[in-house]
C-alpha cells in the first residue's frame, strides 16, 4: 500500500484535520512537535465518488431509442484509507480522536464539514465538498500496530458538487445602481451602405438605397449567406449588435464569428431582438476576423434574399421604455447548477411592485415586454413615472393588439401580467385572445379566455399594480419561421395599462413581491443551511436589516434555477436602474476552476 | 419541465413552513378544482398553526398559485400528522353543506329554487365563499316548501337547463356547456379507449305533479331500449307544468348521453399533449372542462378514425409530471371509481 503523491501543493483536508500532509518528512523530523502523529492518505482505494445523474424518459414517438434527461444528480460518496503514523500507542489514538472529531462534525441533521482537495499542482484552486454524514471504519493488522501504523477507512458522502472556497459575486451584464448606469453606446462598424467588406456565399451582392446590402441566391444552391470580413475589435464593448432579415426564406437565419487566433467559427445565439436588431454577447476585448450569416433553404430560387442594415457593438443591453424594467443576462460561473442569491437593489428608491422573470437562454431572443410589439390601440399617454414610457387608457371599448415573432414564443404555458390602474376601487374582469397570425395577415387557432382581477390584486390602491390577466399556452399554431403569436386585450372599464408582459411559465421562473419602500431585494434558492427558497427585503447591503417578505407581499413565486452559462433576468420595479446581481459559490462538477470560464467561450 | 406549483395555507406559503412536495391537483368538470394533497416533513409534535382547524373559523383555505395566477383552490380537509399528508377539497365542494336560502326583511330567510339568490346569500353567511357571475332564475315557478343543499340545487338546475356548473379558483361561480371543439391532440398510439354500453341511457321518464290540474303526470323524453327513471320530486315535489317537467328530462337526457361510455381514461405526459396547431401543453394546463381529440385511436364508440371526449376528471401528479384525463362520460372499471359510482347510487 502506497501513500498518494506527496508534493507541496497537493493536500486532503477533512475540516480541519490535514489528512494528507505535503510533507511528512517534516512530522518525523520533530515526532515531540505540534502533535504526536502524522496522517498520510494511501492510493489504494482512494475515489472522489461520482454522483449519480437521475434520469426519467422522456415519451416520444420516436421508432428507436428512448429520449432521457437528467432530472438531478445524486450524492457522492467520497472514500480513503487514512493511515496514522506515530512513535507512540498514544500518539495513534490522538490522531483517531482527531479524525472522529472530525467525524462527529458531520453526523446530525444540521450537521456538516467539508472536504477540501487541493491539486498536486501549482496555480489551481482549492475544491470544497460539502460532507452530509461521516464514517470511519477501522482496518485492524497486528503488524501494522507493531510498526506504529493504524489504518482508518473514511467514508464521506457529500453534496454532488464540489465549490470553490470563496463566494463571488457577479453583476447582470449591463446592470446599474448604485452606479449611475450610462446609457447604452452604440459603435457602428459597419452601416451597410455599400458592399465594401462585405460578400456573399452562393450569392451575390449589392448595395440598395436605404443602407442596405442584400444578396440574393444563385440557382441551385441550398443556402444563401453574406459574410462581413474585416477585423474589428470589441474594445470594451459585451455585445455585437447584427441586423438580419430574409425574404422567401422560412427557415429562418443563423450567425456566426469567427474570433481573431481561434481556428473555428462560433455559432451565436441572440440574447433578444428589439427593432429587428439581434444582440449576441460576444465579451468584451475580443477581436472578431469575420461574421457570417447564413439561411438555408430547399430549393434554391432567385426571389430569396438576405437583407442586412449593418453590424454595430453596444456597452449594454438597449432598454424597452424607461429604466423602471430592464432586461439583463447572468453569467453563472461553474459547470455545475449554483444555489445562489440573486439580489435586485437600489441605493435610494423602494422598489414597489416587483416583478423578476429568470429563464436559461435559449437562443429565441424574446422579451417579456409586450408594448414594444403593440401593432395598435388606443393613443398612449406619454408619462415619464411608469416603466414603459406612456400608458395606455383603456376604456370597454378600445383593444391592445400585439404581434410577436413567432420564434420569440418558444413552447410554454404562458403568464400575460400587465401593470394597471384603474380609477375606481372596484376590480376588472380582463378578456384576452391569442391566435397565430399567419404571414399572409389572417389569424388561426384562437384561444379565448377572460380574469376577473378583483379589487385587493389591485396593490397598492390607487397606484400601478402588477396584475395577473390569464395563462394561455402559446403559441397556438406552430409555425417555421413567419408568423406571429397575436395576442388581444380587453378590459370591462377604464383601466390604465403602462405595460403588459408575457411570462413562459414552462421555461422560466417567475416571482412578483410588492417590495413596497425597501430597497433591496433577494432572491434565495435553497441551500443546505436553509433547504427552502425564501425571499428576502432590507436596505442594507450586508442584509443586516433584512427581513422576510411577508405572505401578502409575495404574489407569484419562482423556484428560479442558476445553470451554468448565460441565465437571463428580466425586472421591473418602481425604481430607475436597479442593480442585478448574483451571488454565488462556484459549482463544478469535479474540479474548481479559477477562471470564469468566458474566456473559453470568448476564445 | 412543467410550470411549478407554490401552496399556500390559511394565507402562509407553505415554503415558510417547511419542507413540502407530492402535490397531486384534481379537477372536475362540473364542479371545477375538486381535491388537492400533498407532502410536508414535520418534525414529530410540530403542529404549524396555518395548517390547524380555528374554533369558530371556516377551515384553512387551500391555494396553489402556477405563476401569480390561483389555479386550485379549496379548504382543507384532512391532515395526517403521523404520515405529514394533507388533503383538501375544492371551493365547489362547499355548496355540499350550504343551504339554498333567499332572504327579505319581511320574511327572514326562506327556501329558494334559484340557485342565484342563494348563493348570494350563503355567501354572506359565510357558508360558501365564493359569488356568482350569472343569474340564474328559479327550477319551478312553485314556492320552496323545504331547503336544498347549495350544491343539489346547483345540479339539479344543470339538468334542467343543460348547463354545467363549476366555481373556478377565483372564488367565482360559473356555467357552461359542454365543449364541442378539441382543446388539446393527443398524438397517436398513446392508449386505446375501451366502450361500455352501462351508463347509456335512451329514455328517461319522470313523474310529477302537474301544478295545473294537481294530478300526478309521467312525462317522457327520448325514445329506446334502455329507459331510466328520474326523480322529479327533487324540484319542489315534484309541483310543476308538463312543459317543465318535459324542459327538465330532455335536458338531463342531453346531460347523460344517449352514447356508449367510457371505461378508461388516458395517462399523460409532458410532450404527449399539443394545442391543435401542434405546440406542446404544459402539463399544468391540461384540465377538466376541455375537449381532448386522440388521433389513431379509433372512437370505441362509433368507429371514427379518432376520438373525442371532454375530459371529466383531471389529476395532475406534479412530481412526475403526468395527469390522468378520465372521460366526462367514464364508467370506470377501476376500483376507486367503481366504489365512487356504488357511494354515488347510495347517496342518491
Amino acid at each position: 500500500m502506497t501513500a498518494l503523491l506527496q508534493r507541496p501543493e497537493a493536500r486532503l483536508l477533512f475540516g480541519s484535520a490535514e489528512i494528507h500532509a505535503p510533507d511528512p518528512e517534516r512530522f518525523w523530523a520533530n515526532p515531540q512537535g505540534e502533535h504526536p502523529y502524522a496522517f498520510v492518505v494511501l492510493s489504494d482505494g482512494f475515489t472522489f465518488g461520482h454522483p449519480e445523474p437521475e434520469m426519467v424518459e422522456v415519451p416520444s414517438q420516436l421508432m428507436d431509442g428512448v429520449i432521457v434527461t437528467t432530472m438531478k444528480n445524486g450524492n457522492r460518496q467520497i472514500e480513503c484509507v487514512v493511515e496514522i503514523q506515530s512513535s507512540t500507542a498514544e500518539g495513534l489514538a490522538q490522531g483517531e480522536q482527531t479524525l472522529m472529531r472530525e467525524v462527529n462534525r458531520a453526523r446530525g441533521v444540521l450537521q456538516r464539514n467539508s472536504f477540501t482537495s487541493y491539486p498536486a499542482q501549482p496555480f489551481g484552486e482549492p475544491t470544497v465538498f460539502i460532507v452530509l454524514e461521516a464514517d470511519l471504519v477501522y482496518e485492524y493488522e497486528d503488524l501494522r500496530e507493531l510498526r506504529c501504523r493504524r489504518h482508518f477507512r473514511l467514508i464521506l458522502t457529500c453534496m454532488p458538487f464540489g465549490r470553490s472556497a470563496e463566494e463571488i459575486v457577479t453583476p447582470a451584464i449591463g446592470t446599474g445602481d448604485p452606479t449611475p448606469l450610462p446609457a447604452p453606446v452604440e459603435t457602428v462598424i459597419n452601416d451597410a451602405s455599400s458592399t465594401a467588406g462585405w460578400s456573399g456565399l452562393d450569392a451575390t451582392i449589392t448595395a440598395l438605397s436605404g443602407n442596405r446590402v442584400v444578396a440574393t441566391g444563385t440557382a441551385g444552391a441550398t443556402l444563401i449567406g453574406l459574410r462581413y470580413t474585416p477585423d474589428f475589435s470589441m474594445s470594451s464593448d459585451p455585445l455585437l449588435v447584427v441586423n438580419h432579415y430574409t425574404l422567401g426564406i422560412t427557415t429562418g437565419t443563423v450567425l456566426s464569428v469567427q474570433f481573431a487566433g481561434s481556428s473555428v467559427a462560433k455559432l451565436l445565439q441572440p440574447i433578444a431582438v428589439l427593432d429587428g436588431w439581434s444582440y449576441y454577447e460576444v465579451g468584451a476585448g475580443s477581436t472578431i476576423t469575420e461574421v457570417r450569416i447564413v439561411a438555408g433553404f430547399t430549393p434554391q430560387s432567385a426571389s430569396k434574399v438576405l437583407y442586412t442594415r449593418g453590424i454595430k457593438r453596444i456597452s449594454r443591453m438597449p432598454y424597452v421604455g424607461t429604466d423602471r424594467q430592464l432586461f439583463r443576462s447572468l453569467r453563472v460561473l461553474g459547470t455545475a447548477p449554483a444555489p445562489a442569491s440573486l439580489e435586485l437593489a437600489h441605493s435610494t428608491t423602494g422598489l414597489g411592485p416587483t416583478l423578476i422573470y429568470t429563464s436559461v437562454e435559449d437562443g429565441s431572443g424574446g422579451q417579456p415586454p409586450l408594448m414594444r410589439l403593440r401593432t395598435s390601440g388606443p393613443s398612449r399617454v406619454p408619462d415619464a413615472s411608469t416603466k414603459s414610457g406612456a400608458y395606455s387608457p383603456m376604456t370597454a371599448a378600445t383593444t391592445e393588439v400585439f404581434d410577436i415573432p413567432t420564434r420569440q414564443v418558444p413552447e410554454g404555458l404562458y403568464e400575460i401580467l400587465a401593470a394597471a390602474r384603474r380609477p375606481g376601487p372596484d376590480g376588472r374582469s380582463f378578456t384576452f385572445s391569442a391566435s397565430t397570425r399567419m404571414a399572409d395577415g389572417t389569424d388561426r387557432d384562437a384561444f379565448s379566455d377572460w380574469r376577473y382581477v378583483p379589487p385587493a390584486e389591485f396593490d397598492p390602491l390607487g397606484g400601478w399594480a402588477i396584475v395577473s390577466v390569464g395563462q394561455v399556452s402559446l403559441p397556438r399554431l406552430v409555425t417555421e419561421g413567419a408568423g406571429s403569436v397575436r395576442i388581444t386585450l380587453k378590459v370591462n372599464a377604464n383601466t390604465d395599462v403602462d405595460d403588459v408582459w408575457l411570462c413562459n411559465l414552462t421555461t422560466g421562473h417567475l416571482t412578483v413581491v410588492n417590495a413596497g419602500t425597501s430597497r433591496r431585494l433577494w432572491l434565495d434558492s435553497p441551500t443546505l443551511d436553509r433547504p427552502r427558497r425564501t425571499i428576502w427585503l432590507g436596505n442594507a447591503e450586508d442584509r443586516s436589516d433584512a427581513r422576510h417578505a411577508t405572505d401578502d407581499e409575495v404574489r407569484a413565486w419562482g423556484s428560479h434555477q442558476f445553470l451554468p452559462g448565460a441565465v437571463n433576468a428580466f425586472s421591473a420595479c418602481d425604481a430607475v436602474n436597479a442593480a442585478l446581481s448574483l451571488r454565488q459559490h462556484k459549482w463544478f462538477m469535479h474540479n474548481v476552476a479559477a477562471s470564469s470560464g468566458d474566456e473559453d467561450e470568448a476564445a | 419541465m412543467a410550470a411549478e406549483l407554490s401552496l399556500k395555507v390559511d394565507g402562509v406559503w407553505l415554503d415558510r413552513i417547511g419542507w413540502w412536495g407530492g402535490v397531486e391537483v384534481e379537477k372536475r368538470w362540473p364542479f371545477g378544482p375538486y381535491a388537492l394533497s400533498w407532502e410536508m416533513a414535520l418534525e414529530p409534535g410540530d403542529r404549524p398553526p396555518a395548517l390547524m382547524p380555528k374554533a369558530g373559523e371556516p377551515p384553512p383555505l387551500v391555494e396553489a398559485f402556477c405563476g401569480s395566477r390561483r389555479h386550485w383552490t379549496g379548504r382543507l380537509l384532512d391532515c395526517d400528522w403521523a404520515t405529514g399528508t394533507f388533503a383538501a377539497e375544492g371551493l365547489a365542494r362547499e355548496g355540499e353543506t350550504a343551504l339554498a336560502f333567499d332572504y327579505t326583511v319581511t320574511d327572514g330567510l326562506f327556501p329558494t329554487l334559484d340557485p342565484g339568490p342563494a348563493t348570494f346569500f350563503a355567501n354572506a353567511r359565510g357558508a360558501v365563499s365564493w359569488g356568482s357571475l350569472e343569474t340564474f332564475g328559479p327550477i319551478t315557478d312553485e314556492p320552496a316548501t323545504e331547503p336544498n343543499y347549495i350544491a343539489s340545487l346547483l345540479d339539479a338546475w344543470s339538468e334542467k337547463s343543460g348547463r354545467r356548473w363549476a366555481v373556478n379558483p377565483d372564488f367565482r361561480l360559473y356555467t357552461g356547456t359542454d365543449p364541442t371543439a378539441p382543446h388539446y391532440m393527443v398524438y397517436p398510439s398513446v392508449a386505446d379507449l375501451g366502450a361500455t354500453r352501462e351508463g347509456k341511457v335512451d329514455a328517461v321518464y319522470g313523474r310529477f305533479l302537474n301544478s295545473l290540474t294537481l294530478k300526478y303526470q309521467t312525462a317522457v323524453a327520448g325514445s329506446g331500449q334502455i329507459e331510466e327513471i328520474v326523480d322529479l320530486t327533487r324540484f319542489n315535489d315534484g309541483r310543476m307544468t308538463p312543459a317543465q317537467a318535459n324542459e327538465i328530462l330532455t335536458a338531463y337526457l342531453s346531460l347523460a348521453g344517449n352514447a356508449w361510455n367510457f371505461t378508461n381514461g388516458l395517462t399523460l405526459t409532458h410532450g404527449m399533449v399539443t394545442t391543435p396547431g401542434g405546440s406542446v401543453v404544459d402539463m399544468a394546463d391540461v384540465a377538466a372542462g376541455r375537449m381532448i381529440r386522440v388521433y389513431g385511436c379509433r372512437d370505441p364508440r362509433n368507429g371514427r378514425a379518432y376520438t373525442d371526449f371532454v375530459i371529466g376528471t383531471s389529476i395532475w401528479t406534479c412530481d412526475e409530471g403526468v395527469v390522468q384525463a378520465n372521460p366526462l362520460q367514464m364508467v370506470g372499471r377501476d376500483e376507486e371509481s367503481m366504489l365512487e359510482d356504488i357511494a354515488s347510487r347510495v347517496l342518491a
